[in-house]
């Protein structure tokens, strides 16, 4: 089960997203599912099947958990492989 | 044997491959290359802490290009020489998987089912006289 308290570790691919904030401002505002991630990226596929690539260091998401409950995550906080951040460990920011 | 490893480590994994899968199959029919790619993405989990594939969806992806399956569009499945053999149309190989178990269990049921009827021929003249001789008594 994907909770907020191990969202970090979770899958991020499937969930429904949002960019709520961003250093470049044409990313902000964008809304879609995750597709894809890399170590530095996220690709999303926007409501008219567009495909983006986000990178994570510079903005903050709003992740839609399958139960419905929205978690705000610091990009910088998923920075990494996908498969390795399941045993990373995560400093309190 | 999971070592270092703690529990909910592996309770995870487990689940990301599960939902990984899941997806593959969902995305299959509107975008292939992503189900490839999702199963790339469970195969680096599996291999990273050193757990096996769900039994679930252990068949549904080639042994050789690594290409998820679908029986009936990318994959072509046949029963012969007492094997299941999973052709991947993607590039050509052939996976092959034994049925010896259920065979050999179907056998097992068969010889039950004869030796019990036997017996089962031999309790009901038993039991009858014994309710005959009950009937009598009362």
């Amino acid at each position: 089960m994907i909770t907020p308290r191990n969202i970090f570790r979770h899958e991020l691919i499937g969930l429904k997203v949002k960019v709520a904030e961003s250093s470049h401002k044409g990313f902000k505002g964008l809304k879609g599912k995750v597709i894809d991630e890399t170590k530095n990226t996220l690709k999303i596929e926007l409501e008219d099947e567009k495909e983006i690539i986000v990178p994570k260091n510079v903005a903050i998401f709003h992740f839609k958990l399958p139960d419905g409950q929205i978690v705000e995550i610091d990009g910088r906080i998923i920075l990494g492989r996908p498969e390795e951040r399941i045993k990373r460990k995560f400093k309190k920011i | 044997m999971p070592g270092r490893r703690p529990r909910w480590i592996l309770r995870i994994a487990e689940e990301r491959m599960d939902i990984l899968f899941q997806l593959a199959d969902k995305e299959f029919s509107k975008h292939p290359e992503r189900s490839h790619r999702y199963v790339e993405l469970a195969r680096r989990i599996s291999k990273k802490y050193n757990l096996r594939i769900p039994r679930k969806w252990k068949r549904r992806f080639c042994k050789s290009c690594y290409k998820f399956l679908k029986p009936g569009y990318n994959c072509r499945i046949r029963l012969s020489r007492g094997k299941i053999h999973y052709q991947c149309l993607e590039c050509g190989r052939i996976m092959r998987f034994p049925y010896i178990r259920e065979k050999k269990l179907k056998r097992r049921n068969k010889i039950e089912y004869h030796t019990s009827k036997k017996r089962a021929d031999e309790k009901v003249p038993i039991n009858n006289n014994i309710t005959d001789r009950e009937s009598r008594s009362q």
